[in-house]
């Protein structure tokens, strides 16, 4: 954010640019956003989109090009060849260009995240566009990543410069922790801020949760786990749901189990059968039984507007991922209400911030320890105030995360 | 910046087509054909007025817009300068067109620049639908990133910004137009000149407003009002309690107002003035276009556009002041597009920025009337077509067919026959050959020529030859040739126009030549003498060919006998049908040497 300032003091934005902020995921979308808003020097000049929507954007106005290169407009849906599109038109001096000229400085948050066509789009707009790039290649947690795109062609634009402060927290245990799990180190166990237990039992589990929530002053809380298999955690988070815990009788928290986004979708799509092909007022009266659903009521609108533009047969598929986008957009664009105690697993918490955080580890959790080191420490990073980590059996606290690298 | 292009699809009689536009173009062709309709679709598109009524059904191609149904209009704006899109981030950019190239030999509009002769462009769209259950026109105007698509079911449309089309500088001078409202505060056009030249008298309609809210003498002070305005006030005290004092202003005392009150006048007599609709039509419309020409003056100087759209200039102006005016007009504008009916306006243009409108059932054509600039290479014939000849060239490509006889003669006859025709109205109607087919003055006999160059610009072009040696070798050569004549009509075996006129004599043969004798100088014995010296150039034997003096005489004396023109008109009236494809049984097909021909049966 100090460098995007002094860039644009150095060089102030004209009357037609902006500052472009792209990142994989909508949750660093809105942070982006809403860090980008605080630098006066831009004065609100920027734009926040997620990857996806750029290539989208990009392949939808540039089709005429594309359709003389004789390339096919992927659909919506598959992001991967949207994104592969967009990368070869913006590999088109004409198309960079044309982006440039509207945002001249462009930033890339969590660019660990960016898979090989993403990392190719970034590529070609560095040609024209002063791009500014951030990652930690450790909070990558996607296992079939073996390295990351971005590297492959970074050297050769600029030579990364280390942040060595993380700024979403500056409370001394939890950075120490989070460096320690990088260089894989053992981190400290015991401290007030940071701290590791050993919970054999659901009971027990639940107990140093209740009172974890007890004292933590204030603050929103997030149970985080690496694994619900074996339904340890989903036992612990029953048990604070519904009894009082402790010598103090600590609880009941209504801890909320955060459904994915994607299995949300499915669920609410699923909901009608439709068949393969169907009128829009066929499509209506088979969705109105179920518009209780608000994603459903936005559908039913869609179809009827499509039937007012004389759009005579629509697919059932069309109508579900119709469904599906719906529910995926009002999520990443109405943010998540934020709950007061909300649990769900490292993979979903990725790119978010809890005051804090209560991380249940499992017999379950994956073999690798490479892989196990960025679980824990993307769980950690989470947090703002303090960590909790419940280890269910002495046996995985002689394991990594927990202990050192062999040297 | 210019509009390069434009497609329509869909709009009022115009299922869909395309013109091209020059520089300075000028829209010709029949009747109904849709010049205006171009014109009003240019205004949708690029123009800075919302049309002043609505759009309905009847905007819609059949006038039964179904849901699926829409206007489409794009139009592709050139004339950026520099061609790079860079230097135009106002225009291109993410979140504004996306550059197209504009290929000005072949109007292809490309998404990437592949030869230098092809121009930046950005092309708008504009669409609506008819909503079958609001009954509403809903309408858009958006950056046409592709064609075909729906704006209406498309996220990722994206309108342009009022700026932008205000850039473009489209003003359009409908031909219903009513000068006295153009040369109002009423009027926007006027407002703009106003505005865009900081030309605005604010002091001036300030001081009137305030001298409006506290007049000098008051009306309600008049004695004969004041009994009953005091009646009013004591009324509304008793029953409300109020004291309201009514009073009596002109206008409503604000700065609109004033501006909205204010009427042209013109000085008529002395210090006398009279508002703009006491006076004649002509004296006002001078004075509007100069304001026009004023604005267009204006932007030029501030370095923006001015793309003039203005339909038949010749409206209320007197021809000579036309010529002036349209070449003020032209060089004062980036862009002219102008439609006529006066073939004396069409003919002051270059014919290659003449274009022909046609609508056909399935598709509008423009065509110039001359493809590429005449050079030292063209024939004479063609020449004389374009230069000495241009306006009656240009007044028969107005009409729904092109007749090109063999040679000026033969012009001149069909002429003179069709005057004799229409001065004696048998109350038939008009005849269907002067509404319908447009007779060419081909020099030179170039027939093949000449309809080799017309069918360029016109689809519908005969051509009629002569029944000797000569006519069916022209015959042989349009039969062969590419692009010649969609038919050829001959006279029959040896006949030549002479022949014809005879044939029309023969209907009253007698009383005719009782005429004819008392009023050529040279009184001809016999229906066949008269043929042979119309046909013979030779004065010293009484030959008359291209005499214009005794044409007039034969010509008159045909209108007076109702037989004659009886048969001269079935004659004109089956050509008519001929041209047009509609079977007559006067014009036989006849396939002598293989060349498959319609030949007169008289």
């Amino acid at each position: 954010m100090e460098q995007v300032k002094s860039e644009a003091t150095i060089r102030p934005l004209e009357a037609h640019e902006r500052v472009l902020a792209l990142t994989f995921m909508h949750g660093s979308r809105r942070r982006l956003d809403s860090r980008l808003r605080g630098i006066g020097e831009i004065n609100g000049r920027h734009r926040a989109m997620t990857l996806d929507s750029l290539a989208w954007r990009l392949c939808k106005r540039w089709r005429a090009l594309a359709t003389s290169l004789n390339i096919q407009i992927p659909s919506e849906a598959d992001f991967d060849a949207t994104c592969a599109l967009a990368a070869a038109l913006l590999a088109r001096p004409a198309v960079a260009a044309w982006v440039s000229v509207a945002y001249p400085f462009v930033v890339v948050d969590e660019a660990q995240d960016l898979t090989e066509p993403r990392s190719e789009m970034i590529r070609h707009l560095a040609a024209s566009c002063h791009v500014l790039l951030a990652f930690d290649e450790f909070q990558c947690l996607n296992p079939t990543m073996s390295s990351m795109p971005v590297e492959r062609w970074l050297p050769a634009y600029c030579e990364p410069k280390l942040l060595e402060q993380c700024h979403r927290t500056n409370n001394a245990e939890l950075l120490s922790a989070a460096r320690a799990l990088r260089s894989g180190c053992a981190p400290k166990r015991g401290g007030l801020r940071f701290k590791v237990v050993e919970t054999a039992s659901k009971p027990l589990a639940a107990t140093f949760l209740a009172n974890f929530i007890t004292w933590r002053k204030g603050g929103n809380v997030a149970v985080l786990t690496p694994s619900r298999k074996g339904g340890f955690v989903d036992g612990v988070v029953e048990l604070v749901r519904t009894r009082k815990l402790g010598k103090q009788k600590n609880g009941p928290y209504l801890v909320e189990w955060e459904v994915a986004t994607h299995a949300e979708a499915d669920r609410v799509a699923t909901l009608t059968a439709l068949p393969e092909q169907c009128s829009p007022a066929r499509a209506v009266e088979l969705l109105e039984p179920h518009s209780q659903e608000p994603a459903i009521r936005t559908v039913v609108d869609w179809v009827r507007r499509r039937a007012a533009l004389g759009i005579d047969a629509l697919k059932g598929d069309q109508i579900q991922s119709r469904i599906k986008r719906t529910i995926t957009e009002s999520r990443h664009f109405g943010g998540l209400a934020a709950r007061k105690y909300s649990a769900m697993t490292i993979q979903q918490a990725k790119n978010r911030e809890f005051d804090h955080v209560a991380v249940v580890w499992p017999y379950t959790v994956p073999r690798n320890d490479d892989q196990r080191r960025r679980l824990l420490y993307n769980a950690i990073t989470r947090a703002r105030r303090s960590c909790l980590v419940m280890v269910q059996s002495s046996k995985l606290l002689g394991e990594a995360p927990f202990r050192g690298r062999l040297v | 910046m210019q509009v390069s292009q434009i497609q329509i699809e869909n709009f009022r009689g115009i299922k869909s087509g395309t013109v091209r536009f020059r520089q300075h173009t000028v829209l010709i062709g029949a009747n109904n054909c849709g010049k205006t309709t171009i014109l009003d679709a240019l205004n949708l598109v690029v123009g800075q007025e919302r049309l002043a009524r609505r759009l309905t059904e009847h905007d819609f191609y059949g006038s039964d817009p179904q849901s699926a149904d829409r206007i489409r209009i794009t139009a592709t704006v050139t004339g950026f300068n520099p061609d790079d899109p860079r230097s135009h981030p106002n225009w291109f950019r993410e979140g504004r067109s996306v550059p197209k190239w504009f290929d000005p030999v072949s109007g292809d509009v490309l998404p990437e620049c592949t030869a230098h002769s092809q121009l930046l462009a950005c092309q708008i769209g504009f669409a609506a639908r008819f909503d079958r259950e609001s009954l509403d026109v809903e309408t858009v105007r958006y950056f046409a990133d592709d064609q075909p698509f729906d704006a209406f079911d498309e996220e990722t449309v994206v309108p342009v910004p009022t700026k932008l089309i205000r850039e473009i500088g489209f003003f359009l001078i409908p031909a219903h137009r009513t000068w006295d409202r153009l040369l109002s505060f009423g009027s926007e056009l006027f407002r703009r000149v106003v505005r865009s030249t900081d030309a605005m008298p604010a002091d001036t309609v300030v001081a009137e407003r305030d001298r409006l809210r506290d007049p000098a003498s008051r009306l309600e002070d008049d004695q004969q009002i004041e009994p009953v305005i005091k009646g009013v006030n004591s009324a509304v005290e008793k029953l409300l309690g109020i004291d309201s004092s009514l009073r009596l202003r002109l206008t409503a005392t604000d700065s609109s107002s004033v501006l909205d009150a204010i009427v042209p006048h013109f000085k008529a007599t002395d210090n006398n003035s009279v508002p703009s609709k006491r006076v004649g039509s002509g004296m006002m419309s001078l004075q509007s276009l100069f304001l026009l020409l004023h604005l267009c003056q204006e932007r030029i100087d501030q370095g923006s556009s001015v793309c003039m759209a203005l339909e038949e200039p010749e409206l209320h102006l007197p021809p000579a002041a036309q010529r002036r005016v349209l070449s003020q007009l032209q060089s004062l504008s980036t862009q002219t597009i102008i439609t006529t009916h006066s073939p004396l306006v069409a003919g002051y243009c270059d014919p290659t920025d003449l274009l022909v409108v046609r609508n056909g059932k399935q598709e509008l054509t423009a065509s110039p009337v001359l493809e590429t600039p005449l050079t030292q290479t063209s024939p004479n014939a063609v020449r004389k077509l374009f230069q000495i000849n241009r306006t009656e060239v240009v007044a028969a490509l107005m009409c729904e067919t092109v007749l090109v006889p063999e040679g000026r003669f033969d012009f001149e006859w069909l002429a003179l026959i069709l005057r004799a025709i229409e001065m004696t109205d048998g109350g038939d109607g008009p005849s269907k050959f002067g509404v319908r087919v447009g007779v060419v003055p081909t020099s030179e006999a170039k027939v093949v020529v000449t309809c080799e160059t017309l069918s360029g610009a016109h689809p519908r072009v005969c051509a009629l030859v002569d029944g000797d040696d000569a006519g069916k070798g022209y015959a042989k050569c349009l039969a062969h040739s590419a692009s010649g004549a969609l038919r050829i009509l001959s006279w029959p075996d040896q006949w030549t126009i002479e022949d014809v006129v005879g044939w029309i004599v023969e209907a009253d043969e007698e009383l005719l030549m009782q005429t004819l004798a008392s009023d050529l100088a040279c009184a001809p014995n016999s229906r066949s003498e008269l043929v042979d010296r119309l046909k013979s150039e030779d004065r010293t034997q009484g030959g008359m060919k291209g005499d214009v003096v005794a044409y007039e005489i034969i010509a008159n004396a045909l209108a007076d006998r109702c037989p004659c023109v009886h048969r001269a008109r079935d004659l004109l009236d089956a050509i008519a049908s001929t041209c047009v494809g509609e079977p007559d049984e006067s014009f036989q097909q006849s396939a002598d040497d293989g060349i498959p021909k319609l030949v007169f049966k008289p």
